[in-house]
């Protein structure tokens, strides 16, 4: 069955504000186990299409599925607590709580649901041993008594990351994750997102740093103007006319007919 | 000698001012919004306790029903209230809070009239004599249900689930709702335990003071602000520190002869110097 093999369809969206098409009419699956990579030039819809999937806007036109299961109208924790992750493109972690807690909260994720928040304590040991995990795949067992607000911004990141794997998520939605950091950081970070993805974790992956992005994804889809442009594996999309433009600008070639 | 009848007096109002600005501080830490109809649950919570009392006789089913109406009616009042302008402008939500204070206000007016009402009970509590100070058995009744409470309080609020889910919606609302927590559920829950503690604290007030009537929340509606001002906004730990504070201050300085103004305006002078040289309180965050 072809179907069982994505994880998620998103099918014909569109989002408008007022008169500003921000997302026109996209297409995409996301196999299982598949590292999809989301680019295109600034504004071109990116942010507003994870933000879609994860219910923090409705689709004005479009259906959006996810593991067989129309998840568009649905309500952000609900859609989170089914199995999608995501980070944001400013690290957004718990300042105030420690990085340890930062992965509790979303460890107890059934618990939310119902007056049994009252009874269940999120520090059950092994609720702390699962959290102490993830954090040791992110590097940050180390500092699991710090302030979140206090670590690097490269730590952050990856605490992110570790925060929204600990909702053990079917699909990772990762916003611009190596922007800001240094190249040592981007190194750790590409391989930490690639361990997560041979754990059989779904990624898709928005990215502007074109070499990290040729470097780990396996298939590329481009976004310009809220359209899908290009869809294929990184050294057709790189070679695609269309994205070059969208990339560069249209060239004025002398006897170029048709610009 | 005063000293020591002094400082039960400082418990005891400290207890109360604690029971009010929690609340308060807790639904700030969250929604930023300053919740200034507190003050009408507050009141909510006296009558609803005089009311059930005057059927059942019996002053504690008064107590504890009287606070979970009152925290049903606080969390109905996100609900269907301020959940439609939080996206507003800070300004919005405040205005809308005054505007249900104030009608809250002159419901009670409408229903009950413009009178007080005399609310005594008799408690099975001996009262208390030590060699220098002696603590009457609703000042004892104030302190068992405040410490009671609090420590309550604390076990949820560092034990379980929704003291994690709290915190995470304090800190960013939007990314715990992303992580998983049910943001409207739990923050429905801090305002049913913030009105419940104001109801409790009206209730007390209403009992030691003998009287509840409509406009006895119009002084608390702004204290309660100093307290968590001093406190520090959405700090829990401040509010109830500053409550105790805010108490000796009062107490003391009134107790003290020489002392030229009124009570109420202690709190006032406190916070205006806050304001100007520690704005962020004694354990406040830095607003952002």
């Amino acid at each position: 069955m072809i179907e069982l093999q994505k994880i998620m369809k998103i099918d014909r969206v569109t989002k408008h504000f007022g008169g500003l098409i921000a997302v026109n009419s996209v297409s995409f699956e996301i196999l299982k186990g598949e590292l999809l990579a989301l680019i295109g030039p600034n504004g071109a819809g990116k942010t507003t299409l994870f933000n879609l999937i994860t219910g923090v806007f409705k689709p004005s036109i479009g259906k959006i599925f996810f593991d067989g299961k129309e998840i568009s109208g649905k309500r952000t924790s609900q859609i989170a607590r089914m199995g999608i992750g995501r980070t944001f493109q400013i690290v957004r972690p718990f300042g105030k709580m420690t990085v340890l807690e930062n992965v509790l909260v979303p460890l107890g994720k059934s618990f939310y649901t119902n007056l049994s928040v009252f009874s269940h304590s999120p520090r059950e040991n092994s609720s702390i041993s699962k959290a102490m995990e993830l954090l040791k795949d992110a590097y940050l067992d180390d500092e699991f008594d710090k302030m979140a607000s206090y670590l690097p911004i490269g730590m952050q990141r990856r605490l992110e990351i570790a925060r929204a794997l600990a909702l053990e998520p079917k699909l990772l939605l990762l916003d611009e994750p190596a922007a800001g950091l240094n190249e040592k950081e981007s190194m750790q970070l590409k391989e930490y997102i690639e361990k997560i993805n041979s754990n059989g974790i779904s990624i898709l992956l928005i990215e502007h740093d074109m070499k990290f992005v040729m470097n780990i994804a396996k298939r590329i889809v481009v976004l310009d103007h809220g359209s899908k442009i290009a869809e294929g594996v990184p050294s057709e999309v790189a070679s695609n006319p269309q994205v070059i433009e969208a990339y560069l600008g249209r060239k004025h070639k002398k006897g170029d007919k048709n610009a | 000698m005063e000293f020591w009848q002094n400082s039960i007096n400082v418990l005891v109002l400290g207890s109360i001012y604690v029971l009010i600005a929690v609340g308060l501080s807790m639904i700030y830490g969250i929604l930023r919004v300053l919740h200034i109809a507190h003050a009408g649950i507050y009141t909510l919570g006296a009558f609803l306790s005089l009311s059930i009392m005057e059927v059942t006789g019996n002053f504690w089913i008064a107590l504890i029903l009287s606070a979970i109406i009152s925290g049903f009616l606080g969390a109905l009042m996100y609900r269907y209230v301020y959940k439609f302008v939080l996206k507003e402008e800070r300004i919005v939500p405040l205005i809308v809070s005054v505007g249900l204070f104030i009608t809250m206000q002159d419901l009670y007016r409408i229903i009950y009239g413009p009178y007080k009402y005399p609310f005594s009970i008799s408690i099975p509590i001996p009262y208390i004599r030590a060699g220098n100070f002696y603590i009457s058995p609703l000042q004892m009744l104030i302190l068992i249900i405040t410490g009671i409470i609090l420590i309550g309080l604390y076990f949820v609020l560092n034990k379980t689930r929704i003291g994690v889910g709290l915190k995470a919606c304090a800190n960013d609302s939007q990314m715990a709702a992303a992580v998983g927590v049910n943001t409207k559920l739990t923050i429905a829950l801090a305002f049913f335990m913030g009105s419940a503690l104001a109801a409790v604290a009206g209730t007390l007030v209403g009992v030691y003071d003998n009287s509840v009537y409509p406009t006895m929340g119009s002084t608390v509606s702004y204290k309660a602000f100093v307290v968590v001002v001093l406190g520090g906004f959405g700090s829990l730990k401040g509010s109830v520190i500053a409550g105790f504070l805010l108490a000796a201050a009062e107490v003391f300085l009134v107790a003290w002869k020489g002392f030229f103004l009124p009570r109420d305006a202690i709190g006032f002078l406190v916070m205006i110097l806050f304001l100007i040289f520690l704005p962020n309180g004694l354990f406040g965050r830095k607003e952002r």
